[in-house]
């Protein structure tokens, strides 16, 4: 007995010694881990361009990037820059992801549309929607127009791939139940299809976020009249590389703290498949 | 119920026949400005001596070398830091969302001072291209090697491997379709950063001549640009995304 008891682990002595050698949780050491990464990473960048090893001119430094999110703050053009990429990714959040979410249900429910469609889509995917930048200032001239109309186009694909990989999610064998049971058409959809497929849905509303704002931003850059992009653009253009890191900085803290939320609700939602939702198009 | 190749092709045509039919009657009896939306022909008529032109051709061998740079930089050090990172659990706990703040992060903003930085020559696309490219493949390589299964640890341990044994006949293997999934984000990523370097800032590549051509109100020769970009990553892209999946599947 004695000898068995040892193989499952030794005396009880022993257990109870391991989990006090580390009093923090994994959790509590990897974000203090994180911590550290990053103001090593502030501190030698900051400490490169006083020594000059790099221009400060250039390069600006962690504390310049602080002086210059205070300037930002109080200045009416960055608030009024703000507002205008604003509200140019909600109209082209709504109008992007509403188009692709109709063209996209279209595609799921018909298997002969998809089959006819869904390649030619995958391969505008992979194009870099940039080279279409120039035929939007063409049609829609420079500014809110055409940049929300390209931020639309931008989300568009992402919408519609990811919501015909949502109904793809169905199962045949949930929809020969429905056959069964002799469901109508209209029930099947309402009840089978769009509950199974709404972690599709919810990959698609992420992905239509994340490049409506990309499109909006590229098509700022390219050529605009106001918004975050042409900001950027003014002050690279009097070298304040200062002033654009900390523009940048505000804005992708934004995106990733709506990003994780949006990832944190969706995880509350327990699917099935939530493999889906990290792996739709990238 | 399969359906018909016959009815699929027929709908492509169409729905091509259709666009065309709209662009042909829009320049025709609609009466938007050539400047807006130029003659089909002259669209036509522009690629076909772009394709006959050499310039054009080293034009893509820019855009195809700053690709291959980028590509070859961004995984080096993605694969680099990933594995490192993977070596302990808690290293990949501190890690892992560090980089997926990075992916998530809208990095078309930090374009103009990199060419502030590093010039409007290729470097400033290259190293952006890269950039961009790093964060999924430090992800997936992250991923890939904490995946591994803990059995088969055991397995080749209960056999005596060494550990560096361990590394490269067990962990390689088994991150490996995970890991290249990465690279096919970043190569991905690194074509369409390239890309929008060269239309926002540089002096030679496809982007450049696209930018070129709209900036100098020559809508014709843009579209013909955009037609020619569509066929180089229309070529690259398969190749692209094969990589690696004959062998080790796709995760």
């Amino acid at each position: 007995m004695s000898g068995r008891r040892s193989l499952l682990g030794g005396d009880k002595g022993a257990l109870t010694l391991r989990p006090i050698a580390d009093g923090w949780s994994l959790r509590q050491r990897s974000a203090m881990g994180r911590l550290a990464v990053v103001v090593l990473f502030l501190a030698v960048w900051q400490v490169a361009a006083q020594s000059g090893m790099v221009d400060p001119l250039y390069v600006a430094t962690p504390l310049a990037v602080a002086r210059a999110m205070v300037d930002l703050a109080g200045d009416a053009t960055t608030w009024a820059a703000f507002g205008q990429t604003g509200i140019e990714l909600l109209t082209a959040f709504v109008v992007g992801t509403g188009v692709g979410l109709a063209f996209g249900a279209v595609l799921g429910l018909s298997k002969t549309l998809r089959a006819a469609y869904v390649a030619p889509l995958m391969f505008l995917l992979s194009v870099p929607k940039s080279v279409f930048v120039p035929v939007f200032v063409l049609l829609f001239g420079i500014g809110r127009t055409s940049a929300s109309a390209f931020g639309a186009f931008s989300a568009f694909f992402y919408v519609v791939i990811n919501l015909v990989g949502g109904v793809d999610l169905v199962e045949d064998r949930h929809r020969r139940v429905a056959r069964a049971f002799a469901a109508s058409r209209w029930a099947t959809v309402t009840q089978v299809v769009v509950p199974a497929s709404l972690p599709g849905v919810f990959a698609a509303l992420w992905q239509g976020v994340k490049h409506a704002f990309g499109g909006v931003l590229i098509a700022e850059l390219w050529a605009s009249r106001g918004g975050i992009g042409q900001l950027i653009v003014l002050y690279t253009s009097n070298f304040k590389a200062d002033h654009v890191l900390a523009i940048t900085l505000v804005v992708a803290v934004v995106a990733v703290v709506a990003g994780s939320l949006w990832s944190r609700l969706e995880k509350r939602m327990d699917w099935r498949s939530r493999e889906f939702a990290r792996t739709g198009a990238a | 119920m399969k359906v018909s190749r016959v009815v699929v092709w027929l709908l492509r045509v169409g729905t091509l026949a259709v666009l065309v039919a709209a662009w042909v009657y829009a320049t025709g009896p609609g009466g938007v400005s050539p400047l807006v939306l130029p003659y089909l022909q002259d669209v036509l008529a522009e690629f076909a001596s772009a394709v006959a032109d050499p310039a054009t051709w080293s034009n893509v061998l820019v855009t195809l070398a700053e690709f291959g740079m980028a590509l070859a930089v961004g995984v080096t050090f993605g694969l680099f830091v990933g594995f490192l990172g993977s070596r302990t659990r808690l290293r990949s706990e501190i890690l892992e969302p560090l980089m997926s703040w990075g992916y998530m992060a809208p990095l078309e903003l930090l374009f103009p001072v990199f060419t502030l930085w590093f010039g409007v020559g290729i470097w400033s696309k290259v190293l952006f291209a890269a950039l961009a490219c790093f964060f999924p493949v430090v992800i997936n390589t992250v991923r890939g090697f904490q995946s591994v299964r803990a059995t088969h640890l055991n397995a080749a341990r209960a056999f005596g491997a060494s550990s560096r044994q361990v590394d490269w006949l067990v962990k390689l293997p088994a991150a490996a379709p995970m890991v290249l999934s990465g690279v096919r984000i970043g190569a991905a990523l690194s074509m369409i950063n390239v890309v929008l370097g060269e239309m926002l800032s540089s002096q030679r590549g496809l982007g450049y001549e696209l930018a070129k051509a709209s900036q100098t109100f020559a809508p014709a020769r843009a579209f013909a640009m955009i037609l020619l970009l569509m066929v180089v990553i229309g070529v690259l892209h398969p190749i692209l995304q094969r990589l690696g999946t004959m062998r080790g599947g796709t995760r």
